[in-house]
């Protein structure tokens, strides 16, 4: 334990870290043999340092080298078909996809914010207490399980096509972008009302107990006691949900709607490649990750802001 | 609190976004050479003008499942699908458009809902889409008269023999869903029925899928197999054609009339040799120089 | 007929019968303490003046009203008796002084100003009126627990429960709650207080119960109750107190 020895020896596998880590895991070796365990286990760790070097390192080497291999291995296939030079500098390309992604982001834009707002009051008719309510439990009980069950494509599709073809009044009318939204926030709204959900019911009973003692009522102590604590609570998973989101509205293709994917997939038709692919999922990563790191940092600073009892 | 303001202001650029963005915005197309667009909509027809009784006035409301390439938009050029100016079918849609005295105008629709008949008729005069003929697809929309020969042709790497069907049953052979390739090949007329078959959401997966040799071959219309080959500089070739008496007719609304408005027009220029010459301009390759081969009963 | 009567209440959990049978009644101005072991029912029975829990059978009463069982205006009987926890239970994403005004506020239509001030005012008897803008993490368990009593004070309710209010706290925290109570009493404020506090309960009570398995075992004056116990049992549970040095 002190000399760290099996971690220095699979450190080797990644030599430029790995032989500075064997070289101190045997020099604490000899200091704990010569009695000097002070500076024996002053070397081990320098060891352990070095093996968490190779890992880190290594790691980040040898998959940077496997995908450098799989990129250009095959004569340059993969690298061709997937990040071919003439489609990714092509701007005509570009400016295309982007008319496409627009469409993407007022989807997810809309649909984030409905999406919020549906789920809580989702959430809430599905907490409503008393046997009076049972009916309205059920009910939403029945939507989220359905919703949650089938594929946002079929969803899509149904509500893009079903609808306009039953000439419903006014939701039949819609243009093709809304019934994405529409669709989107059935679907994650059913999801996102179960996260909702979740966070109400981790708000200690005791917080619901001391609300209503003061007078509070049931509907009073939800909007200022329980949800505020229970959203803050539920920002982390309801950002993975979001992600999600923000990639499904891809689906509006379905409804024939040009978007970045089937703009891409166009301009890989007139090229004979995937690469607009690759370029569609760059403007992704352009939107997601951006996004990702901003909500982390709400998360710091809400939980800077009302440490809930820890 | 500073969520909630952050949620009114995403709300804010969401409605902002419903102001300026518009989805399916119909592409104009260029009237063909020798027609005058008439001004007005359906009522007395002008030069050229006969009456189409369009859904949208002085506009021939054309649909289309993208990407076709040949037939809308040429491949390597137009990268836009707003940019289309060429291709078999969007010079017919022209033509007939000319014809209709109208202005072309064409969208995007998905292929599963068109051939399912899913496109609400109110919307649209007449469906481009390289559509193959069926009897189960005729159940629910009206077919032109048939204005293009589509048999089923193979797509191989150069330098794989397909002699017999028996060559063609050791295959990996890809198609496109929903397209009647993947309806024959699955059982679907009799002795078709292949067993390592691979079925792509598109077609340029399954034309990747044959350069990466994950299939030996793309089994779809000869004309459309013809124009890939083409542009493959060599690499890839059809090598047999299954005569199906398979044919692509234009797509119309059940029972709305158009049939009876445009079957004349269309069967015209497949007599004249228009609709020839269009092929001969796009697919580059005659039909007719790829060998047969017989599928035997099964 | 007394302020707040309880009459033969009982409840059960599940299999456990807690209350076996409650009487008791309070004038207004008293100060009634209960004392008994874990489990006697003291918080259950706290609990059940102010309908966070549901007697089985018997009656409430509480200025003549009625305010047991079924049909009552649960919220309305709320605004008059307030009641302090074990545990605080101060809302963590509030501020001291929001965690004051929010039920004046929002239950009694206070205006935001005035709620303010008057939360204020109460945050300065108590001595906490520089930690209205401080966070409830930021206080420690005393305080807390003394913001807990003045947001139930905020209601001017005519009746204080407290449960046990200083259970949870380090001793030498005790002593700044307890001279809140002190205080209140002083004041006139009718009070029931469950507590393991002897030496205080001695000191403030008018009336000291004894609840042994579910009922009032033996009730009086403190002197009666810690000095010259009437009943065994009383006897037994105060002179283990006084053994462990409590008293």
């Amino acid at each position: 334990m002190l000399t760290y020895r099996k971690a220095a020896t699979l450190s080797l596998l990644f030599p430029p870290t790995g032989i500075p880590a064997m070289m101190h895991s045997l020099r604490a070796a000899r200091l704990a043999r010569e009695g000097e365990i002070e500076s024996a286990r002053h070397e081990g760790e320098r060891a352990r340092d070095w093996s968490w070097y190779s890992v880190g390192f290594g790691l980040s080497v040898y998959i940077i080298a496997f995908l450098a291999w799989l990129l250009l291995t095959n004569n340059h296939a993969v690298a061709q078909v997937f990040f071919g030079w003439s489609t990714m500098t092509d701007g005509g390309a570009w400016k295309s996809l982007l008319k496409g992604f627009w469409i993407n982001v007022q989807v997810f834009l809309i649909a984030e914010v409905l999406v919020l707002v549906w789920a809580l009051v989702v959430a809430i008719m599905r907490l409503l207490p008393g046997p009076a309510c049972k009916p309205v439990r059920v009910l939403v009980t029945v939507y989220v399980d359905v919703f949650r069950g089938i594929p946002a494509l079929l969803v899509i599709l149904i509500v893009g096509l079903g609808l306009p073809q039953a000439d419903v009044p006014f939701l039949g009318d819609f243009s093709d972008r809304n019934y994405a939204i529409l669709a989107l926030t059935l679907t994650y709204g059913a999801y996102v009302s179960e996260v909702y959900r979740a966070g109400i019911e981790s708000v200690h009973w005791s917080q619901t107990a001391a609300a209503r003692s003061l007078g509070l009522s049931y509907t009073q102590t939800m909007r200022h006691v329980v949800v505020p604590q229970a959203v803050r609570r539920v920002i982390p998973p309801l950002l993975n949900d979001f992600i999600g989101l923000q990639k499904d509205t891809s689906l509006i293709g379905a409804l024939g709607v040009l978007d970045v994917v089937s703009r891409a997939r166009f301009v890989n038709n007139s090229k004979g490649t995937l690469t607009a692919y690759s370029m569609g999922a760059i403007l992704f990563l352009l939107v997601t990750i951006p996004f990702t790191r901003w909500l982390d940092w709400l998360i710091r600073r809400q939980q800077a802001k009302t440490l809930a009892g820890r | 609190m500073k969520t909630s303001r952050l949620i009114v202001g995403l709300l804010a650029a969401g409605l902002l976004a419903t102001a300026c963005g518009s989805d399916s915005t119909p592409a104009a197309g260029t009237a063909a050479p020798g027609g005058t667009t008439a001004a007005g909509g359906s009522a007395a027809p002008a030069a050229g003008g006969n009456d189409c009784k369009p859904v949208k006035a002085g506009v021939l409301s054309v649909v289309t499942s993208l990407p076709g390439p040949n037939f809308w938009g040429t491949t390597k050029a137009e990268v836009d699908p707003d940019a289309i100016k060429s291709g078999i079918e969007y010079d017919l849609a022209n033509m007939l458009a000319a014809w209709c005295g109208l202005k072309m105008e064409f969208r995007n629709e998905n292929f599963d809902a068109i051939v399912a008949g899913q496109i609400d008729p109110k919307s649209y005069d007449i469906v481009l889409s390289q559509v193959t003929i069926t009897d189960d697809r005729a159940k629910v929309v009206d077919f032109s008269v048939p204005y293009f020969k589509a048999d089923q042709g193979l797509l191989v790497n150069k330098g794989t023999t397909v002699k017999t069907w028996d060559d063609v049953k050791k295959l990996t052979v890809g198609v496109q869903a929903s397209t009647t390739a993947e309806a024959d090949v699955q059982g679907g007329a009799p002795g078709w029925k292949l067993d390592k078959v691979k079925s792509f959401p598109d077609l340029a997966s399954a034309y990747a899928a044959l350069s990466a040799k994950t299939v030996d071959a793309v089994m779809i219309d000869t004309p459309i197999n013809l124009g890939q080959a083409a542009q493959s500089g060599g690499k890839e070739e059809v090598v047999a054609q299954f005569k199906t008496g398979e044919a692509y007719g234009a797509i119309f609304g059940k029972g709305n009339g158009k049939k009876a408005i445009f079957d004349p027009i269309i069967q015209g220029l497949v007599d004249d040799g228009s609709i020839n010459a269009l092929i001969a301009k796009y697919l580059g390759g005659d039909p007719s120089t790829v060998p047969f081969v017989d599928i035997p009963p099964s | 007929m007394s302020f707040l009567v309880l009459r033969d209440v009982t409840k059960t959990f599940g299999t456990n019968p807690v209350l076996r049978g409650i009487n008791l009644e309070v004038d207004l101005h008293q100060v009634v303490c209960l004392i008994g072991a874990s489990g006697s029912g003291k918080s259950t029975m706290l609990r059940c003046i102010n309908q966070l829990e549901t007697v089985d059978s018997g009656e409430i009463h509480l200025g003549g009203d009625r305010v047991s069982g079924r049909g009552i205006d649960v919220d309305a009987l709320r605004r008059e008796v307030g009641i302090v926890f074990q545990a605080f239970n101060l809302f963590p994403h509030m501020t001291v002084l929001e965690n004051v005004t929010l039920a004046p506020v929002k239950v009694l239509g206070f205006s935001k100003a005035l709620a303010e001030e008057r939360g204020v005012a109460l945050l300065k008897r108590i001595g906490l009126d520089d930690k209205a803008k401080e966070y409830p993490d930021r206080l420690s368990g005393g305080q807390q627990q003394r913001v807990a009593i003045v947001r139930a004070l905020a209601m001017e309710p005519r009746l204080l429960l407290l449960d046990e209010i200083t259970s949870a706290l380090d001793p030498e925290l005790v002593g700044e709650v307890l001279n809140i109570v002190r205080d209140l009493a002083a004041d006139g404020m009718t009070m029931m207080l469950a507590t393991h506090e002897m030496g205080f309960a001695k000191e403030v009570s008018s009336k000291v119960c004894f609840l042994h398995e579910g009922v009032i075992h033996e009730e009086g004056p403190p002197e009666q109750i810690f000095e010259h116990p009437q009943e065994e049992r009383t006897r037994a549970f105060v002179k283990r107190i006084i053994d462990a040095g409590r008293l």
